[in-house]
């Protein structure tokens, strides 16, 4: 089923177009690499779908209903959950504050107990850290809350911005392992990364930014063999 | 999930401080009706008192969430001329006659900051320093201008309703409202949007009407302040109002400490009694008192050089913290040592 649409979207700061008019399909239950260098639109695209920033032309559909109508705020009602670059946590809160702000609108009070329950499920380290405030935390304590937070929103999107940026290659496979966990608890993933070796393993589809330009598109196993995913990408090793 | 909001502790604390508080303060007003105590002592606690809720009023919107508003004193102008208004031309005496002063100036300044809010937070950061600053000419410069208020001449004869009991009563008050707003979830989300607005947005928070929110309570308990102000001083002008006021405010606030309720008593007695103290220190030359108003942006100065969050900046003092910052602090020194 088709959850996420973008049709024909552009997008411009300014006089200068960052994204010409992409088209980009996610499916429930997916998990999608968008891939690209520095500047090539990928940010753009995921603050574009949670409204963060004005739309040129083109359509952005979910479920069925125009994004566009939407703002920053009601999108994430809708289920769609960003977890920006840099994590964004809230340093000076603890992590349970982190945690009850993200639940703030969520209704339903027994959904939001299931909510904690999977999410301390999830990552014991928060659970053993509750009372510490965020700012505290590792580096990949802190993605850890961030995603985390994201989970509380109840959100059947999660738009990730770079979840590895500045972690070790060892956190970096837990992050990883996390977001497949995840996934398979029924979220849709929608994963902008630099790290494209680890973004294709766990990803089902996968889509390549190029100056804005959608270059590529195809299921993981396919973008891995691509010669130019390989000399762009993944490096000379992998040949 | 353990909650660790336990307020009943407290409540219990608050209550036994705030009736110790008021029977001294009881004690001292009839004491000073005799004579035995100085009244000049009861005037500074006064002025005091209406300057802490002023400051922590303004704390809620500079400190707490992080933004920089810089038209205080138009609130209190407006809660102040609203008082006075109907304190004169309203048939009722004695304590029905505070209320309903009291409160219309609360209403009167919360719908003006309302409505400025609704322009303000248009924008952030500087803009929203200038616009605010603007709002603050334009409210002095239209009571200026309004003959019924007295115009520049001022506004006189009004009655004297406001004593050091009603200003601890409506400090007390002011104290446990904004305790319980900034520890709750609420408040944590001013934090939230201070430290990361972005991230507040995408937590699907409508920031701009929780900052609106906040601005009218500031807005609001400036108008209190200003109600008492006007029915102790029985005499007020618009020049009172003006930024003048305003930075005199700021200078307080950030001398107390930002995002600390504690702050705001601490930076406002410091600097009152500093002052007197300057003026009496410096009173055998008449042309020397003056000066001392060149020490106060001098403190401010040097706070900012040397501890640019204030005395007691984002800390509070023991019994004005919630009872779970406790258990939390601990852990905090033990984890981070294991790390």
């Amino acid at each position: 089923m088709n959850l996420l649409h973008l049709e024909q979207l552009s997008i411009a700061y300014g006089p200068i177009k960052a994204l010409h008019a992409i088209n980009l399909e996610v499916h429930e239950g997916e998990i999608i690499s968008l891939l690209g260098a520095n500047g090539a639109g990928k940010s753009t695209t995921l603050r574009a779908i949670s409204r963060l920033i004005p739309v040129l032309s083109g359509k952005i559909n979910y479920k069925g209903k125009n994004l566009l109508e939407y703002q920053p705020h009601t999108v994430v009602a809708q289920g769609i959950a960003h977890v920006p670059e840099g994590r964004g946590i809230f340093p000076g809160l603890t992590v349970l504050q982190n945690l009850q702000l993200a639940g703030w609108t969520v209704k339903h009070k027994k959904q939001l107990k299931l909510n904690y329950e999977s999410v301390f499920n999830l990552f014991p380290r928060l659970a053993e850290r509750i009372a510490q405030s965020a700012g505290t935390l590792s580096g990949g304590e802190q993605q850890m809350l961030a995603v985390a937070r994201a989970l509380m929103t109840n959100c059947r999107l999660m738009l990730l911005d770079e979840p590895s940026m500045g972690l070790s290659p060892l956190l970096v496979k837990e992050v990883f392992r996390v977001l497949r966990e995840i996934n398979k608890r029924g979220t849709t993933i929608l994963l902008v990364e630099q790290n494209a070796n680890m973004a294709l393993k766990i990803a089902h589809r996968g889509y390549v930014l190029e100056n804005g330009r959608i270059v590529l598109c195809g299921s993981a196993s396919e973008l891995m063999q691509d010669h130019r995913i390989i000399d762009a990408y993944l490096g000379a090793a992998k040949k | 999930m353990k909650d660790y909001s336990n307020s009943c502790w407290f409540k219990i604390r608050f209550g036994i401080f705030s009736a110790v508080l008021l029977c001294i303060i009881l004690i001292l007003q009839e004491l000073s009706k005799n004579g035995w105590v100085n009244q000049y002592y009861l005037h500074i606690l006064t002025v005091i008192g209406m300057n802490v809720i002023l400051v922590s009023s303004l704390n809620l919107v500079n400190g707490y969430l992080g933004e920089f508003a810089l038209g205080h004193a138009g609130f209190m102008a407006c809660g102040a001329y609203t008082a006075a208004y109907l304190s004169t031309q309203l048939d009722l005496t004695g304590f029905p006659a505070i209320i309903v002063s009291l409160g219309a100036a609360i209403i009167a300044a919360g719908i003006i900051g309302y409505l400025i809010g609704l322009a303000a937070f248009k924008t952030v950061g500087d803009y929203l320093a200038i616009i605010t600053l603007g709002f603050n000419m334009i409210i002095v410069n239209a009571i200026q201008n309004i003959d019924s208020l007295g115009g520049p001449r001022g506004f006189t004869g009004i009655p004297k309703y406001t004593s050091l009991f009603s200003v601890a009563v409506c400090l007390l008050a002011t104290y446990y409202i904004f305790y319980h707003l900034v520890n709750s979830n609420f408040g944590r989300l001013w934090v939230a949007i201070r430290e990361n607005s972005l991230a507040a947005e995408l937590m699907g928070i409508n920031i701009n009407q929780v900052k609106n929110f906040v601005f009218t309570i500031a807005a609001a308990f400036a108008g209190l302040a200003g109600g008492l102000w006007a029915e102790y001083q029985q005499f007020i002008t618009p020049r009172s109002f003006d930024y003048i006021k305003t930075t005199e405010l700021l200078v307080m606030l950030y001398l107390g400490g930002t995002g600390s309720l504690s702050g705001s008593i601490l930076g406002v007695t410091v600097y009152i009694i500093s002052m007197e103290l300057l003026r009496n220190f410096l009173s055998f030359n008449p042309q020397l008192v003056e000066m001392r108003m060149i020490v106060s942006p001098l403190i401010l100065i040097i706070i900012m050089i040397t501890r640019q969050s204030g005395l007691l900046g984002n800390r509070e003092w023991r019994w004005l913290r919630p009872a779970e910052a406790y258990i939390p602090e601990e852990n905090i020194t033990h984890d981070s040592v294991k790390n």
